[in-house]
């Protein structure tokens, strides 16, 4: 047993059966709904929550993604979202008390040809212009903070230039649950693993609260925080959602001995490789086009992303794929997240979170706690459910790095 | 390995074939036209189990068909059960 | 492995019955890509089938190489993940060595192998 299992032995671990009652019942124990449950109960001091997984705490796309923080997206609204909660992660560690691994690395986003050039210099422009520190560099620049790389592209790809994202990061996936899980269980909040939620108990049009094998259990709100399955939950509660459920696949290779400082993307090939603190090369690219459910890692996706990511870093070619996963993915039909109020009573939604969501985990859980407290959150403001039918989409696919 | 059945070629890898999304629904429940014209733009039915959906066959007879399939399994059934 | 040639055909896309009646000229190949349209290799002038929307139009996208019954087995066996048809004559179509290809499969077991002219180099590279 080691230090970090330790710790997990003295939380105050829910024994019995769920309350028959709760203020809040959030559906999902992964990053987002853990940590709407600690910033309710440590912020806003409404302890009086449960959070229901169906499988154990950081099961789904939280304790196995790509682990990437940055705030270098397209539209405003969102560059000012995920940079608070890139600076939320940076100050993590001292809030919580728990190591998540937190490391600044700086993220290289190329470009390939003019255009995409052109793109790139706009993001920097747009996220100086909205707090997020993100500069436009050249080529040799390129070269002297990641010197691995073949500026030619084989020949085919030639680097014209790339944004900088100086605040790039990555943390340890499930640290971060678990540091959430921790905040929320010794501020009072019930957390039940294993306890799959079956349905919404309803009055009239109103959620009034969950049912699950253990009994129903009534909710002054319920949340839904589920990922890939989210429409089955939503569907439950008469909302209609712009949600397609993808599966992304990522893969690690065996140990690079040397040191790959920043995580590097390309927006024409769309692929982005890092290195985990084992010293793996950790490679992931777009996610599968057909809609799916299936969480299969597929032989051709591996061969493609190889070859995209070899095209860039020849000495990728000398590495062998150690594993690979794959999550299913609750991908918008704007790119962008759905969080807030959903029309019906009694429930809310953070959904939509893609392949974008880690990144997100703490502005995502401390906005929507602070929406369901006191009723307005700004930054999420822009991302309710209801934009669409305000023709206010939020759409920004080529932020998403995985489109 | 995901195997695709074209109506024209026979059995092929998934990797031939590109995929057209399924046939837009919008519930009878939503009568007001700009609600429904919200909901064909940007809803999905985003179904866990059998869909009806389009498939062109890209590196082969390069036309477009129907197939039934099994989002949870990625299963192809035959279109007419 | 032959090199691929550029090809001149005539490409007909009509009903598909009209094209099952049509009469094809005598020792011309037709290669039936899909029910609805045809690829008429080695004919002087173009069958125009009973179809009065049908399209009738100079096809010059194709290369072509002939296939001894040896290189089609090596093909199918090196360079072929799925699975030829067992009747012959017979048409193919899918990746070859990755590129999209088709297999007019004779049926003496020889075959004419077609691709896109774009694609050819790069296919005569892969079955190199």
């Amino acid at each position: 047993m080691n230090e970090f299992v330790e710790t997990l032995l003295d939380l105050p671990w829910q024994t019995g059966e769920p309350k028959s009652s709760y203020d809040v019942v959030i559906i999902g124990a992964g990053g987002h709904g853990l940590a709407t449950a600690y910033y309710l109960a440590t912020r806003h001091g409404i302890t009086n929550v449960c959070v229901l997984d169906s499988n154990f705490i950081g099961a789904g796309n939280s304790g196995r993604n790509t682990t990437i923080i940055r705030s270098n997206y397209g539209i405003p609204e969102s560059v000012r979202f995920y940079q608070r909660s890139l600076e939320m992660y940076q100050t993590l560690e001292d809030e919580t008390g728990c190591w998540i691994m937190h490391n600044q690395k700086g993220q290289i986003w190329m470009a390939h040809s003019v255009s995409t050039a052109r793109t790139e210099q706009t993001r920097a422009l747009m996220n100086q212009a909205c707090g997020a520190k993100t500069d436009y560099i050249g080529p040799d620049e390129i070269k002297q903070l990641c010197p691995q790389i073949d500026l030619t592209g084989g020949g085919r790809y030639p680097v014209y230039g790339a944004s900088y994202h100086h605040e790039g990061a990555t943390a340890r996936h499930d640290r971060v649950v678990w540091a959430y899980a921790q905040g929320a269980l010794r501020a009072g909040v019930h957390v039940f693993q294993h306890t799959p939620v079956t349905g919404l108990l309803k009055d009239g049009d109103r959620v009034v609260g969950v049912q699950t094998p253990r009994g129903n259990i009534a909710a002054g709100t319920v949340i839904s925080a589920v990922g890939g399955d989210v429409t089955t939950v939503a569907n439950w509660a008469g909302v209609r959602l712009p949600i397609r459920t993808h599966a992304l696949q990522a893969f690690v290779t065996n140990a690079y001995a040397q040191e790959f400082a920043p995580i590097v993307s390309s927006n024409d090939l769309v692929f982005y490789v890092s290195q985990t603190p084992r010293g793996q090369m950790l490679i992931g690219a777009e996610y599968d086009r057909f809609a799916s459910y299936r969480q299969a890692t597929s032989f051709s996706y591996l061969q493609a992303c190889s070859k995209k990511s070899i095209t860039m870093f020849p000495f990728l070619a000398k590495l062998r794929i150690l594993r690979s996963w794959t999550g299913i993915c609750d991908v918008s039909t704007d790119f962008s997240p759905i969080i807030g109020h959903t029309g019906v009573d009694g429930f809310m939604i953070t959904t939509g979170w893609g392949t974008w969501g880690f990144k997100a985990i703490p502005a995502g859980g401390s906005q929507l706690a602070e929406l369901v407290a006191t009723g307005s959150a700004t930054l999420i403001e822009p991302f309710g459910l209801q934009r669409f039918a305000h023709e206010a989409a939020m759409a920004d696919p080529s932020s998403a790095g995985t489109r | 390995m995901l195997w695709v059945e074209c109506p024209n070629c026979g059995s092929r890898p998934f990797e031939e074939y590109r995929y057209g999304n399924v046939f837009p629904t919008t519930p009878d429940t939503i009568t007001d036209p700009d609600a429904r014209n919200v909901d064909h733009a940007w809803m999905q039915d985003n179904v866990g189990g059998e869909t009806l959906e389009r498939w062109f066959h890209e590196a082969g007879c390069r036309r477009w068909f129907t197939a039934r399939r099994n989002t949870r399994t990625d299963e192809f059934l035959p279109v007419d059960p | 492995m032959p090199a691929c040639e550029p090809l001149v055909g005539w490409r007909i896309i009509a009903d598909p019955t009209a094209l099952d009646q049509a009469p094809w000229p005598a020792g011309s190949h037709v290669v039936r890509i899909s029910p609805d349209d045809v690829f008429l290799i080695g004919a002087a002038e173009p069958t125009v089938p009973a179809d009065p929307h049908a399209i009738v139009t100079p096809e010059h996208g194709f290369a072509g190489a002939s296939l001894t019954a040896d290189e089609v087995d090596h093909t199918a066996l090196h360079h072929i993940e799925w699975q030829l048809p067992a009747v012959r004559p017979a048409l193919a179509q899918g990746q070859i060595a990755g590129v999209p290809a088709k297999l007019v499969l004779h049926a003496d077991g020889s075959a004419l192998l077609l691709v896109a002219c774009a694609a050819r180099h790069e296919l005569e590279d892969r079955l190199a």
